[in-house]
């Protein structure tokens, strides 16, 4: 079926049948019905028929849109980061219930959550669970001792640094022996990392509010751990980042005239 | 494609490669320059390459012109103290042709689109910024198309804007959402623009 101008190819993420793309004629008509329903974020109850390539959209119900989403920028970005996330780990048609209601529960937690962060990070570690590509957690991974999880840092074996190769925390005479790039993580870093990975109460999940060291750790850990297991960025973490240490508001310093 | 000479396989292929313009619609559209005169075409020919060669973007507003300032950047007879920011230079036609609005514009030429790694740097956001620095605007229009995109474009000019301007406003939803300005009829565009409301 040729494409017409005012048409969309829209990516689907269904619960029975997975990611596929489909087209959604003249949805780029204001007066379409489908070009609502057709936008990011956006839950559907969708009747689709068999076309040539590509299935078409014939009908579709719109279920949620998630308005506190849309009206905030920073939680958009992060709903964003989480489905674009999603489409770089999956593969198309491969039908995937748990992840659908991973994203699902996760785009509703982030409108009413304490720490939006925190519900991303839990995303991510769930997202890679599901994946097999969680990180490791109980053990090192170098040595293979258990980590003392109950008595924190007072007595045991305690993690003292992340390996993104190794994909998980090292204990701290591996830390210190290894020559390859670990990022500092604290016992209480890990701590959180192994409930944010397993919560699954989203009431608990939207009053989490990580502390700014933890928050840091997290983030410069699972960033570098994703990066080595996608093989490459995924684009909308820039523009995340960029958007948590207030960069995208620096923009206020202007060209000077002449260097327009 | 085979089948076809190799220099008309050639024009085939680059008008594939028009949006929305598919392999059969290629070959019509081949099959139709094979039958012009030679200075039909020859005109055709030049046609695109004088539009690449003439037509930059204006070093106010960004939109589309021939000039280093483009005629409604110079038009005296528009306010330079409202500002409509716009996504594409189509959008800009679309709000101007229903001549309800009397102030200059601003061509973002695209909204933010982190998954396609499209960010305000990408955008002549910084442009927009000098703008409104070099001589008070008193209010900044936002009309990025209403979709998810548009809106948290708009969203994020709205944060970014507050302090340089008194008033930023965003045209009313008579669009309905997900659609492109571009579109719209015009009644649908009179009726947004006049119930804006401020962000
Ligand atoms: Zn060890
Ligand atoms: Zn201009």
């Amino acid at each position: 079926m040729p494409l017409g101008e005012t048409d969309k190819i829209v990516t689907l993420f269904a619960r029975e049948y997975g990611k596929f793309n489909i087209i959604a004629k003249g949805a780029r008509r204001t007066t379409s019905r489908l070009a609502g329903a057709t936008e990011p974020l956006m839950l559907l109850k969708a009747l689709l028929a068999e076309g040539m390539n590509l299935d078409v959209l014939t009908q579709c119900d719109i279920k949620e849109s998630f308005p506190a989403i849309r009206a905030d920028f920073g939680l958009y970005l992060r709903a964003t980061y989480c489905c674009e996330l999603l489409d770089r780990m999956s593969i198309e048609r491969d039908p995937d219930i748990e992840t659908f209601d991973l994203l699902l529960s996760t785009l509703y937690i982030l409108q009413r959550a304490a720490d939006s962060d925190a519900v991303v990070h839990s995303f991510e570690l769930k997202l890679m669970g599901l994946a097999g590509y969680a990180p490791m957690m109980d053990a090192c991974p170098r040595c293979d001792q258990m980590f003392d999880t109950v008595t924190g840092q007072d007595s045991g074996i305690i993690e003292a640094a992340y390996s993104p190769m190794r994909g998980g925390a090292l204990c701290r005479e591996c830390a210190m022996a290894t020559r390859e790039e670990v990022m500092a993580i604290s016992p209480d870093a890990a701590t959180w990392m192994r409930r944010l990975a397993v919560e699954d109460n989203a009431r608990a999940m939207a009053e989490i509010v990580l502390p700014q060291p933890i928050a840091d750790q997290l983030n410069r850990s699972l960033r570098s751990h994703l990066r080595l297991r996608l093989e490459r960025d995924v684009k909308s973490t820039a523009f995340l980042d960029a958007y948590r240490v207030g960069a995208m508001e620096n923009l206020s310093d202007p060209l000077p005239p002449d260097a327009r | 494609m085979l089948h076809y000479a190799r220099p008309l396989a050639r024009l085939v292929a680059e008008f594939e490669k028009l949006p929305g313009v598919g392999p059969k619609s290629a070959q019509r559209l081949a099959f139709y320059i094979m039958r012009l005169s030679d200075e039909e075409a020859r005109a055709f020919a030049d046609a695109i390459l004088e539009v690449k060669a003439k037509i930059g973007y204006c070093k106010v507003c960004f939109n589309f012109t021939d000039q280093e300032i483009c005629d409604l950047c110079r038009d005296s007879r528009r306010t330079d103290d409202l500002i409509c920011v716009v996504a594409e230079p189509r959008d800009l036609i679309a709000m101007d042709k229903t001549g309800e609005f009397k102030g200059k514009y601003h061509v973002l030429g695209g909204v933010l689109a982190p998954m396609e790694g499209i960010g305000p740097d990408q955008l002549k956001i910084r442009e927009l910024l000098a703008r409104l620095h070099a001589h008070e605007v008193k209010e900044v229009i936002l009309a990025t198309n209403p979709t998810v995109e548009g809106d948290a474009t708009a969203l994020y000019l709205a944060r970014l804007l507050k302090d340089l301007t008194p008033r930023v406003t965003r045209i009313a939803h008579g669009v309905p959402v997900g659609g492109d300005l571009d579109y719209a009829d015009q009644a649908t565009l009179i009726q947004a623009f006049e119930g804006r409301r401020e962000l």
